[in-house]
This record gives structure tokens, C-alpha cells and sequence, in this order.
């Protein structure tokens, strides 16, 4: 093996042991070692040594430096291109270094040959001269790749659009030693000049046609173009170049297929440019195009970055809208993961770790446990899913249902290394099927225990709900009748008319109704036919329209119905009968009141004047008590005509329309005692009268009432020292109550009961006379006018009479009067 | 002049007509007073007509005292039908009756009675009262003109 590969093999493994010690410090340049160890191959070893240190050197850093580390995959194309640049810069190095050692090694043999001194100082000064040259030539080149690699490594690092076009001008300018260079992006259609850099303005931010610019040009045939003249090349819009410095000019397209944009450079005097400059132009071209990949590259990285963290917000919200969480158990590193909605549904506080055994036991009762973890575990043994409800009890105590699923995970072997599932609240809907569980039992309490016949039918009129009531009025079981025709509670006669009335009920649109339009029947199992009254209703079920008729039998009813027609009936009779025997007694004892007035008086007339006759015209020839006797008798029958008209006051008391007037009873006292005080103006009484004694009542009856008790006050004040009379209103109850009192000679209340009893006194004749009728009146009158009258007396002391001319309260008095 | 005037007395009641007649003869009304007692022949009086057709004496009395339970036609149809009649719609008719009853007293002035009296049961009020009737109509009032 040749001794020149040693080193050639070694130091690229040195320079790899140092750059990775180094490696914090000097990423991300990945070559950073590798160029100096390169050059020391080519030069110790020549060619051979040098293109072996190269391939060497591409193999390490690409395995252990360039991203990702440790691989042989890159990360980004520009990585690639920087490959390629280190493979041409290598065989430069190690081309020229191998040219240099030959040319060391054939000095001496020249230097062997016979010269002459003038031909050999010549020759040496030329091979000194070359020499320089070519070592100017050389670190200036090495110079430019330099540059290049350090301007490629920048591209792979930048990341945004601005920093390229500035590195990449940069780089342009300085490298092909351009005065101005120009980045034009491809943007439909059009030529965009993007950014510049020159010693004298061009165009940035302008924008050409593809097919009217040079850079158009060079994108649309992906080709360089090279422009010495710009007066006179054809591509040139001259228009355009006429205010610049610019004479010559040379374009590069940006990728090689398909251009991107172009990169320019630009010569304020006539330049023609070389193959070298070119490539560079072309090299910075390309990396520009890896930068733009780049670029779009980490767009497109940080656009996915961004989906996906979109992405698991509106999967976070989305679980919370369905109270749905997700969780993973991964076995193998023994570690839970909870969605948030998970510690939302277990009241946990999410900068908490999720629940794992024994502590997410407390989180559910004992029972709802024992089923989950027994379903876990058939999963985890078995490696199948599972699904149950749960409660949870949450740490703020609150109760909630759950169903957890979940479902093992195996990897290529088959063996299981853990579990996902997902934690749904259904709370809502437990307690709706709870609620309605409820409403159903109760809606089945109430259905069964109600005591009318309540009968549901399907659309096809068959029998599907029949409750105890309606077995008990129709003499059938549920289980009898349910799947029945309907038809067969129904006497035969009505069938027919029963099923259209209920199909046109479905199309009225009304959901309940009253049955029947006159009266229906129901048909007993025993045949019998009773009357019922029934409503139906209708609501709509998933298995079409349900009819529920709730029904009565009414056969008591209607008996009572009759039973009550009947009495009634009778009762109108009886009262009827009853009328016309009052009327007709009323009529008699109205003929009779008449002939009491008319006729018992004529001959009472007759006694009392013929005695008067007797006396007047024969008075001197009667002989002793004669005309004692004839007084008498005129007494006599003065007294009776008094009790006759007492019993016709009585009388009339009673009969006639009761009339309704407004009565003024303090108007009328004041009159009635002015009357008294008229008839005896010896006597002195001293009277009071309070004003404004509104009554409502039959006024002829009032003062016939009014009357009677001054009547009585005026005479049993007679014997009294002082005697007053008072008239006044007092309210008992509510009900307004007249009264007249007297200081006279009152009475015992233990005789109380007899006052207003006709022709009963209580005393004697001849202490006050009277015929005990006038009381009897008052009472009567005033029980006409719905009221009472009572009287409260003490003996020396004085009486009060007080009474009132309705049952109702004074506000209401009138109206029901009027009513 | 006074004398020439009659009165025409219905009245069923004997005992009645007795004292009416004595308490006019004591007021000193000596005219002529006829009697009848019931309805119908007070009628057929004041018509002349029936037993009465050939009844001497002026056409009609200058008053009639009329009561009103009557036998055969009550006093007050008989007022009715001289009121209905031309001869006698203005004839004076003074009901003179027993009877307080309003109803009568109502009906007796709407069949156009001149005066409704009632008798009183005390005979010298009843005395009184047929005297100063006596007197009222037989001297104070103007009879009707006649037609």
C-alpha cells in the first residue's frame, strides 16, 4: 500500500474525533475541520491521498454531521449541494497540490541538464514568475471557494426571504466582483425584480414581462445568458437599461429546470464574462434555489406546526362540546395521558397528572368500580374493548354517569402494550331517562289506578293499552283484549259510523275532542249495552297515530239523571199545586179581610148609633141604669171596631206587592211626633231625632212601622218624670239597625217573647190602653223586608225598639236589593 | 129653592139607611130623599125605567149617596154605567161605604166618583159626617148645568 494513504486515512478520522469534541461550538459549519484536512492530504499525499481524504471526509461528516446526525439522511437539499461543492473543491485542492509536487520534483532534473546561465536565469525567473502566479491563482481560488462554502452553509441556516437575497447578492457581488446584482423571482407571468445590489440604482420592485426582459429569457429556457453588449443583444429592452450603468451583463436561472427567478449580474463597462464567473453566478444561482426550497420548506413546517396545534384546539373543544375526553394508558412506559375534557368530566384540576390507580378508585362508587375495573382488566388479559357506564364521583362531590370505553393496542408481536379509550358524559341523558322513568311510572300510577276507562288504540284501530278500570267496566282482562280490534267493545250497530268518526278526527287536526255527537254506547263482554260518555285524543308515536279514548259508563249516572228529572218534575207539580192553594187561600182571606171591613162594621155602626139614637132622642125617659147600659154598649162596639181595624193593619201587612222606596226616617218621625205632640199638647216629651236616617223599603209599610213604635214610645212615656223619646241608627254586624227609645214604663224581658204576638199585652187596660196588634205589624213589616226586630226593655226603665230592613251588610244592601 | 132639590139614597143596610136619614132630618135637610136598595133599582130609578118608569119627580137628583156592597149590582158598577151613560156622566155620586179599602177608594174615583166618604163608626162622627155632606151638596155646590 502506498505510504502517501496513511495520512490521507487517518486525519479525516482525526479531524472527525475533534469536530465532534468541538462540535458545540462549531455547528452548524459541518466542514468546518474537513477543508484544512483535505488540504494537508493533497499536500503530503498528492492526487490519490487527496481524493481519498475527500470521499473519506464526505462519508464522516454526511453520517455524523450533517442533520439529521447519526444518519444517512438529510434533512434539506442544500445539504446535498454542499456534498457536491466539497467533492470539486477537494479534487481542486488535490489537483493543484499534485501539479505543485511534480513541478518540485522536475526542478532538479532540469537543474541536472546544461543551461546556459542567461537561458537557465530566464527559464528560472519564468518558472518563479509562473510559480507566484499560479500560488496567487491558487489562494485566490481557494479564496472563492471558501467563500462559496461559508455563503451555501449561511443559505442552509437562513430562514426567511430577505436575509437570502441579501447573503446570496452579497456573495454574487463579491465573488464574480459584479457591480450590481439583481434577484428576479418568476411571479406569474412576470419578471419581479425582488432586490438589488449595485453601486447605482436598477429596479427593484419593479415588475417586466417574462418575454420582454432578459431575465424572462433565461427562466423560460433555463439557460445562463451572457450579454456583453446590452446595445446591441436582442433580449435587451433598452428602454429599461438606458438610465443605469449598465453595459454588459450576465444572467443565471435559478434551478435547472423549471426556473424559479434568475440571479443577475451587472457591469457598468464593457466586460466579458468568464467561464469561472459564470459557474460561480451559477453555483450561487443554485443555492439560491435551495434557499427558496428551504424556505418554502419551513413555511410548509411552520403552516403544519400550525394546523396541527389548530387541530388540537378544535379537537379539545370539540370533546368539550360532546363531554367526550380520550385517554392512553401506554403500558410499557407505565404512562397515562389525558385529553382536558377527562379531568373537566372528573372535576380534576388539569395541572394535576392524570388520575392512575389506586387514586382514579376514588373517583368512581364502589359498584361503578368493581365493573370497570373488572372490564380493564378482561381487556387488558384478553386484549379486546370494552364499553360500561360508570359513576363518578367527583372530588366536589357531585355525581356524574359516564360511559368509558376503551380498547387495547398490540404492537407487531401481538402482545398487548396498552390501552386507549374515551370517557363520555352522559349525566344529561341518565337523568332524562331517569325523568322519564319516573314520568312513565307515574303517568302508569295514574293510568291504572284512575277510575275511568282509559283504552289506547293503534292506527290499524287495534287495542294496545286497556287499564284495570277499563276491564272493570267492560267485563274483560288486559290480556283479553290487547291486539283486539277496538270493534268488539262497540255494539255492532255503531261499528261502522266509529271507524269514520275516528278517522276523520285524525285528519281534523284537533288532538282531543269529546266523543260522539249525541249519545254513545259501549258493548260488555256479556253483551250488554251500556251508555257512555268518553273524550278522544291523539298523538303521534314513532309506529304512527295513537288514539286514547278515556271513557265513563254512565248508566248510574243516567238513572240518577232521570231519578232527579223525575223528583223535579214532581216537585214543580207539588209546588204548583201548592201555589194555586195559597193563592186561593190568599184570595179568600183577602175576601175575607174585605168583609171584615165592610161588613162587621155596618152592624157595629148600628149598635153604637141606635144607643146614641136612644139616648139623644128618649135620653129623659129612661129609668135608671138604662143609659149605663146603652154607654156600654156603644163602648163595646167602639172597641170592637178598634180590633177590627187592627186585624185589617194585620192584615194588609201582609199582602199587597212590597214596594221599594227611598224613606226618609228621620223625616217621617219628625212628622209622626209633630202629629203626636198635635194630638195631646199638653204633654211634654222631649224628642230626638238623628238626621239623615236613609231607609229603603215600602214607604206606606214604613210608616205604618214608624208609627206604631212612636204610637207606643209617646203613650208608655206618659207616667214617666221626664219622658224623651230617641230616634236614631246603630250598626251591628255590618247591618245598619233603626231604633226608637223611650224612658217610659218598659216592660220585664222575661215577657219579652210575647210583645210581638197579636192581641197580646202586657198591660192592663186601663194603665194603657191598646189592643196589642201594633207590635205584631211591625214584625211582620219588617220581616217582609228580610230584616229582624228585636226589643230590649227593663221595667221604670225605659224601652228600645230596634230593628233593621235587610240580612246583608249596609254596602251591599242596595245593590242586592236591586237585584 | 133648597127644597126642590133630592137626594137619592142606595142603600141596602136598613139600620144604615135609618141613621142617614135621621142625620140628615136633624141637619134640617127636609128635601126629598129617595131610597133604593140595590144596584139595579138604583138604575132603573135614575132611568126610569122598570119599576120606576112612572117615578114622579125631577129627571135626577142633585146627588146620589152611593154604597158600595150592594145586592145584585155593586155601587161601583153602577157608577160605571152612569158614567157611561149621557143622561147621567155628570150626575154628582158621592160614594158613601164602610169600606177603608184602597182598592175601593182607587177604583171608585177612576169610574168618576164626585167624593168618597167613608161611614164612620162612631155614630155622632156619622151623624156629623152625612149632615155636613147633606149640606155640602145640596146648598154649597153648583150642580152641572144642564145640557
Amino acid at each position: 500500500m502506498n505510504i502517501r494513504l496513511v495520512p490521507a486515512i487517518l486525519l479525516p478520522f482525526l479531524a472527525l474525533a475533534l469536530q465532534w469534541v468541538l462540535w458545540p461550538w462549531i455547528a452548524p459549519f459541518v466542514w468546518f475541520l474537513f477543508f484544512p484536512t483535505v488540504f494537508f492530504c493533497a499536500r503530503l499525499g498528492g492526487l490519490g491521498a487527496g481524493l481519498v481524504s475527500t470521499v473519506l471526509s464526505i462519508v464522516i461528516v454526511w453520517f455524523f454531521f450533517i442533520p439529521p446526525q447519526l444518519s444517512w439522511t438529510m434533512s434539506t437539499p442544500s445539504n446535498l449541494y454542499s456534498v457536491g461543492l466539497f467533492l470539486v473543491m477537494g479534487y481542486l485542492f488535490s489537483e493543484t497540490q499534485d501539479r505543485l509536487r511534480l513541478l518540485k520534483e522536475g526542478v532538479p532534473d532540469y537543474l541536472n541538464k546544461p543551461f546556459s546561465v542567461e537561458e537557465l536565469l530566464a527559464r528560472v525567473s519564468g518558472l518563479v514568475f509562473s510559480r507566484q502566479r499560479t500560488v496567487e491563482e491558487l489562494s485566490r481560488r481557494a479564496e472563492l471557494l471558501r467563500r462559496l462554502a461559508e455563503t451555501v452553509e449561511k443559505v442552509a441556516a437562513v430562514r426567511d426571504l430577505p436575509s437570502l437575497t441579501a447573503i446570496i447578492l452579497r456573495a454574487v457581488r463579491e465573488l464574480t466582483g459584479a457591480d450590481g446584482a439583481t434577484l428576479i423571482l418568476r411571479d406569474n407571468g412576470q419578471c419581479h425584480y425582488i432586490d438589488e445590489d449595485a453601486i447605482g440604482p436598477l429596479w427593484k420592485g419593479q415588475r417586466f414581462p417574462l418575454e420582454s426582459c432578459v431575465s424572462g429569457w433565461t427562466m423560460l429556457h433555463a439557460e445562463a445568458a451572457v450579454i456583453e453588449d446590452i446595445t446591441v443583444d436582442p433580449r435587451i429592452l433598452y428602454a429599461a437599461y438606458r438610465p443605469t450603468f449598465v453595459k454588459s451583463l450576465s444572467m443565471a436561472p435559478i434551478g435547472r429546470e423549471n426556473p424559479a427567478g434568475a440571479i443577475g449580474c451587472y457591469w457598468a463597462d464593457r466586460h466579458v464574462v468568464g467561464i469561472e464567473e459564470l459557474e460561480l453566478q451559477q453555483a450561487l444561482a443554485d443555492a439560491m434555489s435551495v434557499g427558496l426550497a428551504n424556505l418554502d420548506l419551513y413555511q410548509g413546517m411552520a403552516n403544519a406546526r400550525q394546523d396541527a396545534e389548530q387541530f388540537a384546539a378544535t379537537l379539545e373543544e370539540a370533546q368539550h362540546l360532546a363531554g367526550i375526553g380520550n385517554w392512553i394508558w401506554d403500558l410499557k412506559a407505565d404512562r397515562h395521558t389525558w385529553s382536558k375534557e377527562i379531568f373537566h368530566i372528573f372535576g380534576r384540576d388539569p395541572v394535576l397528572p392524570p388520575a392512575v390507580y389506586p387514586e382514579v378508585q376514588t373517583y368512581f362508587t364502589p359498584e361503578s368500580w368493581v365493573g370497570l375495573a373488572a372490564a380493564v382488566d378482561k381487556s387488558l388479559a384478553e386484549g379486546g374493548a370494552y364499553e360500561c357506564d360508570a359513576e363518578v364521583v367527583r372530588p366536589d362531590g357531585f355525581h356524574r354517569w359516564i360511559i368509558a370505553r376503551g380498547k387495547a393496542t398490540h404492537d407487531a408481536g401481538g402482545n398487548i402494550i396498552g390501552l386507549y379509550g374515551t370517557v363520555q358524559d352522559i349525566t344529561e341523558r341518565k337523568r332524562t331517562e331517569q325523568a322519564l322513568r319516573e314520568s312513565e311510572e307515574r303517568l302508569a300510577g295514574i293510568i291504572n289506578s284512575a277510575t275511568d276507562a282509559i283504552i289506547s288504540v293503534n292506527e290499524q284501530q287495534q287495542i294496545c293499552l286497556f287499564n284495570p278500570a277499563a276491564g272493570q267496566v267492560f267485563g274483560l282482562s288486559a290480556e283479553e283484549v290487547i291486539g283486539q280490534p277496538l270493534a268488539r267493545l262497540i255494539p255492532e250497530r255503531f261499528r261502522g259510523e266509529h271507524e269514520n268518526n275516528v278517522r276523520n278526527f285524525a285528519q281534523t287536526g284537533i288532538t282531543a275532542r269529546r266523543m260522539g255527537v249525541g249519545e254513545i254506547s259501549g258493548l260488555r263482554a256479556n253483551g250488554e249495552e251500556f251508555p257512555i260518555e268518553a273524550s278522544i285524543s291523539h298523538t303521534p308515536t314513532a309506529d304512527g297515530r295513537l288514539f286514547t279514548v278515556i271513557l265513563r259508563d254512565i248508566t248510574d249516572r243516567k238513572r240518577t239523571q232521570e231519578e232527579i228529572r223525575r223528583l223535579n218534575a214532581d216537585l214543580e207539580r207539588r209546588v204548583d199545586e201548592r201555589t194555586a192553594e195559597l193563592t186561593t187561600a190568599n184570595r179568600e182571606l183577602d175576601s175575607f179581610a174585605y168583609a171584615v171591613s165592610h161588613d162587621l162594621r155596618a152592624p157595629l155602626r148600628a149598635m153604637s148609633g141606635f144607643s146614641q139614637a136612644l139616648i139623644e132622642d128618649y135620653g129623659s125617659q129612661l129609668l135608671g141604669e138604662a143609659k149605663v147600659y146603652l154607654d156600654q154598649i156603644d163602648l163595646a162596639s167602639r172597641k170592637m171596631s178598634e180590633l177590627i181595624d187592627g186585624l185589617l193593619t194585620l192584615s194588609r201587612s201582609t199582602r199587597g206587592e212590597l214596594r221599594h222606596d227611598d224613606v226618609d226616617l228621620s223625616v217621617l218621625s219628625e212628622r209622626l211626633l209633630a202629629e203626636l205632640m198635635q194630638s195631646s199638647p199638653e204633654r211634654q216629651v222631649a224628642i230626638q231625632v238623628e238626621a239623615g236616617l236613609q231607609a229603603y223599603g215600602d214607604a206606606r209599610m214604613l210608616e205604618a212601622v214608624m208609627r206604631n213604635l212612636l204610637d207606643n214610645a209617646w203613650k208608655y212615656s206618659a207616667h214617666a218624670a221626664a219622658p224623651g223619646i230617641r230616634v236614631y241608627a246603630e250598626e251591628r254586624d255590618g247591618i245598619r239597625r233603626f231604633c226608637v227609645a223611650d224612658n217610659g214604663t218598659g216592660f220585664d224581658m222575661a215577657h219579652a217573647n210575647r210583645l210581638f204576638q197579636p192581641f197580646q199585652r202586657l198591660h192592663r187596660q186601663e194603665e194603657f190602653p191598646g189592643i196589642g196588634i201594633g207590635l205584631a205589624t211591625v214584625q211582620r213589616i219588617v220581616h217582609r223586608h228580610n230584616g229582624n226586630i228585636e226589643a230590649r226593655g227593663e221595667p221604670g226603665k225605659g224601652a228600645v225598639f230596634c230593628f233593621s230592613l235587610s240580612n246583608m251588610p249596609a254596602n251591599s244592601t242596595r245593590g242586592e236589593k236591586e237585584a | 129653592m133648597i127644597n126642590s132639590k133630592t137626594i137619592l139614597l142606595v142603600e141596602d143596610n136598613l139600620q144604615d139607611e135609618i141613621l142617614t136619614l135621621r142625620a140628615l132630618r136633624r141637619a134640617n135637610l127636609i128635601n126629598q130623599i129617595d131610597v133604593v136598595r140595590d144596584g139595579q133599582q138604583a138604575l132603573d130609578y135614575l132611568f126610569r125605567q122598570g119599576e120606576f118608569a112612572d117615578r114622579e119627580g125631577p129627571d135626577l137628583p142633585t146627588v146620589v149617596l152611593l154604597d158600595i156592597g150592594l145586592p145584585r149590582l155593586s155601587g161601583l158598577e153602577v157608577l160605571e154605567r152612569l158614567r157611561a151613560d149621557t143622561r147621567t156622566a155628570l150626575l154628582p155620586v158621592v160614594i158613601l161605604t164602610s169600606s177603608d179599602e184602597d182598592r175601593d177608594r182607587l177604583k171608585s174615583y177612576e169610574v168618576g166618583a164626585n167624593s168618597f166618604v167613608r161611614k164612620p163608626v162612631d155614630f155622632a162622627e156619622f151623624a156629623e159626617t152625612v149632615a155636613r155632606l147633606g149640606v155640602y151638596w145640596l146648598a154649597t155646590n153648583e150642580s152641572p148645568p144642564q145640557r
